[in-house]
């Protein structure tokens, strides 16, 4: 993950849970999904909270 | 069975906070004294004061240490990196208000034998404003209450009043004595020092609003 947000300009974040495969939850440059993403799940995954 | 990153992360960012409590009231402390020092000419105890400063400096940098170390190894993202950004900043504005108080105890020991132009009143209510903000911000930081964070910077109104009414009060003494201007200059330094400490107290709470949502900009 640390070598996507260097080598990356944007950045998507997609989630599976029990009922949905492949939900695109964020899209956002890279900074922004790095340091203030607008989704808890996305903070709650980069910051391997979870995954 | 296999540790925890997030976990041991998790563990190692509370200790960090338990030991920025500590510092916080290290210095809190620090500056209620060195103004209880000076209004009661309590040199042994401004000279106390003046060694305790080595152990802030010391919090502070063991403090700084460990949190580099826990961004180099757990390589931290968004509000965690924040976090640790904001506790660099936290310790610099504790490290500084320690010095202040210091500034203070030298004031008293440089004052020495002299007898006070003035009883000290406004002084001692200064330190207890300021050392009062410290305490709230620094729970503010803690429990990343934004609520607290953004009520405290108005309470410097208060701190800034307090000087202003001491400034002019010794300014009057200066003039209708001129023999009291170093002293009255020192005092006056004095309740720079605890303007000073009120100032860096917004700061903290600055980064407490930071942290928690991303938006760095002035609260005062």
């Amino acid at each position: 993950m640390q070598q996507a947000a260097r080598v990356s300009d944007y950045t998507a974040f997609f989630y599976t849970d029990e009922s949905r495969c492949g939900q695109l939850v964020e899209f956002d440059v890279t900074k922004k999904i790095f340091t203030n993403p607008e989704d808890q799940r996305t903070e709650d995954y980069i910051a391997g909270r979870f995954g | 069975m296999a540790t925890n990153p997030r976990g041991t992360f998790q563990r190692e960012l509370e200790k960090l906070q338990d030991q920025v409590l500590i510092l916080g009231s290290l210095v809190g402390d620090a500056l209620v004294s060195s103004v209880v020092f000076l209004k009661g000419r309590d040199f042994a105890g401004s000279e106390r004061l003046i060694e305790r400063d080595r152990e802030i400096n010391e919090k502070r940098f063991e403090i700084e240490e460990q949190t580099l170390a826990l961004i180099a190894l757990h390589q931290p993202v968004a509000r965690d990196l924040r976090t640790l950004g904001a506790i660099l900043e936290v310790v610099t504005e504790l490290e500084r208000i320690g010095d202040y108080a210091k500034g203070i105890g030298k004031i008293n020991l440089m004052i020495g034998d002299q007898p006070l132009i003035k009883p000290l009143i406004d002084l001692p209510l200064m330190a207890d404003k300021a050392s009062s903000m410290l305490q709230h911000a620094l729970q503010a930081f803690v429990s990343r209450d934004l609520e607290v964070a953004r009520a405290i910077p108005p309470e410097d109104d208060e701190v800034d009043g307090l000087y202003n009414q001491v400034y002019r009060e010794l300014l009057t003494f200066i003039l209708s004595e001129p023999g009291s201007i170093e002293q009255a200059n020192y005092l006056l330094w004095a309740a720079h020092n605890l303007e000073r400490a009120a100032d860096r107290t917004i700061n903290v709470c600055e980064r407490v609003v930071f942290m928690v949502t991303g938006d760095m900009r002035e609260l005062a």
